[in-house]
């Protein structure tokens, strides 16, 4: 069969759709100029970038929160794929699944609500631990589906050969199945980094003042309008999210 | 004579049929035992009851007089050889083999001896720090071997093990295992579909079909005194005539009719197949029955279109009728 | 065995009873319930909020979020039929790069990817400025804030949603059923029209919703890149949980999304199984 020229040279426009606009982010933050027209290079805005103290801040949140809800999430989601993975739960893994697929100003609104109606009965407010608890709990979902993925391609029989020579059910989990999935755990981690890092509109919701994340500052500026500076934070973030993609990618393959 | 393992009236059904229908048998120890029969008769279904991994909905498994109904697997002393050999993938062959005897809590020192003895054992020496990706069919199949047998168990449950063998190493590792039962003295429980190996190999052969047991008995009295059709039919080639049954190294064939007294019946030759060691001659009666003949080479050949007698000795028939 | 498993499971059945169904039930009682004179609920149980949803004013916003959905839908499926196909049919090695290629963007972050084209298509935007400076237009076209751009964003955004799916569907085609459908004749367009499309329907489904249902509930693509004029649903729920203080209808407006996105879903799963996800 003939090879056309049309599906090359149709995939490469897209992928020029896909990434030329990110590029054109990122090159134009090195514009001494702060309008559209290229005027030479500068680090300027990268200057301003590191001198901003709220965004310091926000960036920390943004940090702490991402870390926080990663590490729980990923015990937590491991732990039920794993029991799920055992025998099913149709309702656990239903609601699990249906939360992945409930729009995310759906899930903010009703955590809002939630928070809201418990504060009626309990002297809290809004802030880091109610945005950890949300992140936590939307962060599952996504470790669920990876690891979930991983164990389905592994081999029963492995356990039932631990559970054979003397293991418990305890130890056949934590000496065979669990090493064998580890890289599947670290690509959920690392999803499930990326998923919190870059919330808004769950965060938004409910932050409190003391808690404003990285996304929602660079909300703020977005909606304002050209801001250089944003372009200057888009750059590293995209450079420092595709270099956290690309050693999960080769730790995947490394199985 | 000493029992090992006693399976008395086990059963079990899932929602569609019975699996395994009030299969009792008595393993001896340090016998060879196989359970023979085709896919879905139910023999997996068995180990996994002895194994541990799936509890009768009645019946009893004993061994060596304890009851182990209700353990879990690893409470039970038995080992399982798996059909896909299970081997865990992140631990080398050397690791595989000490993961029982960690479980059992042994010194190091002492797991460290028992692995290298039965890694010699099973010719492994040099490839023990090898993980099982790098290792090639026979010897994974010799890791699950001892990893299973390292431990010492009363019994070894072993699930097809030889299915995923090419043929030529399979016959040489049949041997090996036969030699190595022998010398371990370990009760075996053996499970194949495939009756030349069960032939081969054991010294007891349970039959079994759609679960139940058709015959036990030795290799030699199950194919040459087969108890029922089945079991005829499913340990080799038979040929029905006149409702008798006799093997087709029993049945010969001449252009004459016989002398000796011998049962004949006349027949047309349909195809002579060469099998490399002999000729397989295919007949038809005048009742249209097919009846194969085993010709040797020196013998006189046979072609398409003669009429031939076929004849066998009356005692070498089988005692099963069809 | 089944302690472990409880208590494996405990955690998260936890967190989705108390942080996912618990608050969904709050919003199905919130939907029945009459907004507050300062924001909040209060007690006259209603279907009022209900009734609204019907009202010709929220109605645009329902039919624009519909018609902006199915817009960026089909643009996302004509697009990543052809990209799914190439990369189906590239050598092992390559495949794998390929796909990074088209996932890398979307794990970045959306508010980036989504400011990216506020960059280009904004008055003072990198488009603008270059027709300008050559002199194609006087006056800055409004390329942003429209229902084109967010559409375009919504393409944006989804489209690996759209590649996935497709992707895997059509790798695990047999490549002998292509070869005998051009051996006996077929031109390559017509094997596609009556060999591959008719296979890879499952995939077309399956990335058909995963697109429709994200772009249906989507908020900041709307936000940022469609101004005032263009709020699509997401917005809209936003709205009455902040600015308007309307709880009740808010919550009324979420379940209605939830409830289209439910049916959505059970079609697909009835149609294709679980594989499908």
């Amino acid at each position: 069969m003939k090879q056309s020229r049309f599906l090359p040279v149709f995939a490469g426009l897209v992928y020029a759709f896909l990434h030329v606009p990110l590029l054109i982010l990122c090159a134009f933050s090195f514009n001494s100029s702060r309008f559209t027209i290229w005027e030479g290079f500068s680090l300027e805005w990268y200057r301003a970038m590191f001198s901003d103290s709220q965004l310091a801040e926000a960036t920390w949140n943004s940090l702490v929160i991402a870390l926080v809800s990663t590490f729980f999430a990923t015990i937590i989601g491991t732990l039920c794929a794993y029991g799920l993975w055992k025998r099913n739960s149709k309702w656990l893994s239903g609601s699990l699944y249906l939360s992945l697929v409930t729009p995310e100003i759906v899930t903010g609104i009703s955590l809002l609500a939630l928070f809201q109606w418990i504060f009626r009965y309990w002297q809290v407010q809004l802030g880091m631990h109610t945005v950890i608890l949300a992140h936590i709990a939307f962060a599952i979902a996504y470790v669920l589906l990876v690891v979930m993925a991983r164990l389905r391609t592994a081999e029963p029989a492995l356990e039932d050969a631990a559970l054979d020579l003397g293991a418990t059910e305890w130890q056949a989990f934590r000496l065979v199945t669990l090493p064998i999935l580890k890289p599947g755990i670290a690509a959920a981690a690392l999803l499930a980094f990326t998923v919190s890092f870059d919330d808004y509109v769950i965060t938004s919701l409910v932050a409190g003042v003391d808690s404003e994340t990285l996304p929602m500052v660079l909300y703020a500026m977005a909606r304002r309008g050209a801001n250089p500076v944003v372009s200057a934070i888009s750059t590293v973030i995209f450079f420092g999210f595709g270099a956290l993609i690309l050693i999960s990618e080769r730790m995947q393959k490394n199985v | 004579m000493d029992i090992a393992l006693q399976l008395t009236n086990l059963t079990k059904s899932f929602p569609s049929h019975k699996v395994v229908d009030g299969i009792s048998l008595d393993v001896p120890k340090g016998c060879f035992y196989s359970l023979l029969g085709p896919s879905g008769c139910g023999k997996t279904t068995i180990l996994r009851m002895i194994a541990g991994f799936a509890e009768p909905d009645s019946g009893t498994v004993v061994l060596n007089g304890r009851q182990l109904n209700g353990l879990r697997p690893y409470e039970r002393p038995v080992t399982t050889v798996f059909q896909s050999y299970a081997l865990f993938p992140h631990l080398t062959a050397a690791q595989n083999i000490a993961f029982g005897l960690e479980r059992a809590g042994e010194k190091p020192d002492s797991i460290q001896l028992k692995v290298k003895k039965m890694l010699e054992l099973v010719g492994l020496q040099e490839k023990g720090d090898r993980l099982p990706a790098n290792l090639s069919g026979g010897e994974k199949q010799r890791t699950a071997l001892a990893r299973s047998l390292v431990v010492e168990p009363k019994l070894l449950l072993l699930d097809e093990p030889l299915s995923a063998l090419d043929p030529a190493l399979r016959k040489r590792v049949r041997i090996e295992l036969k030699q190595l039962q022998k010398r371990l003295g370990i009760t075996f429980l053996f499970i194949t579909h495939d009756q030349e190996e069960a032939l081969t190999l054991s010294d007891q052969i349970a039959v079994m079909n759609k679960g139940k047991i058709e015959q036990i008995g030795t290799p030699q009295e199950i194919y040459l005194t087969p108890a029922t059709r089945f079991v005829a039919g499913f340990l080799g080639a038979v040929n029905w005539v006149n409702g008798a049954g006799v093997r087709p190294e029993f049945t010969h064939i001449s252009r004459r009719p016989p002398t000796n007294g011998a049962r004949t019946v006349q027949a047309q030759v349909e195809t002579s197949a060469f099998l490399g060691d002999c000729f397989h001659v295919h007949t038809r009666t005048g009742d249209g029955v097919v009846l194969t003949v085993q010709v040797d080479h020196h013998e006189e050949q046979y072609s398409t279109g003669d009429s031939v007698h076929i004849w066998w000795h009356a005692q070498d028939e089988l005692p099963v009728r069809e | 065995m089944n302690r472990l498993r409880a208590i494996f499971l405990a955690p998260a059945a936890g967190f989705t009873v108390l942080l996912f169904l618990v608050p969904m039930s709050i919003i199905v009682g919130y939907s029945f319930l009459t907004r507050g004179v300062y924001g909040g609920v209060v007690s006259p149980w209603t279907f009022e909020n209900y009734q609204r949803l019907f009202d010709p004013l929220y109605g645009v916003i329902l039919w624009r979020s519909l018609v902006m959905s199915t817009a960026a839908t089909l643009l996302c499926l004509l697009i990543a039929f052809p990209l799914a196909l190439f990369i189906a049919r590239a050598g092992a090695r390559r495949k794998s790069v390929y796909l990074y290629l088209v996932i890398l963007p979307f794990w970045t972050s959306f508010l980036v990817r989504t400011y990216a084209w506020m960059f280009l298509l904004r008055d003072s935007g990198l488009i603008n400025s270059i027709l300008l400076s050559l002199k194609v237009i006087s006056e800055p076209l409004p390329l942003l804030y429209n229902e084109t751009a967010v559409v375009v964003g919504l393409v944006y955004g989804y489209l690996p949603f759209a590649v996935l799916p497709l992707f895997s569907n059509l790798d695990r085609l047999d490549k002998n059923l292509l070869e005998a459908a051009a051996d006996l004749g077929a031109t390559p367009w017509q094997t596609i029209r009556r060999v591959v499309l008719p296979l890879c329907a499952p995939g077309l489904r399956a990335a058909g919703v995963l697109v429709f249902i994200p772009c249906l509930g989507a908020y900041l693509t709307p936000d940022l890149l469609g101004g005032g004029k263009s709020i699509m649903i997401g917005n809209l729920i936003q709205n009455q949980f902040t600015t308007a203080r309307d709880w009740p209808f808010g919550s009324a407006i979420s379940l209605a999304l939830m409830a289209l996105v439910m049916v959505l879903l059970m079609a697909l799963l009835r149609r294709d199984g679980e594989e499908a996800l």
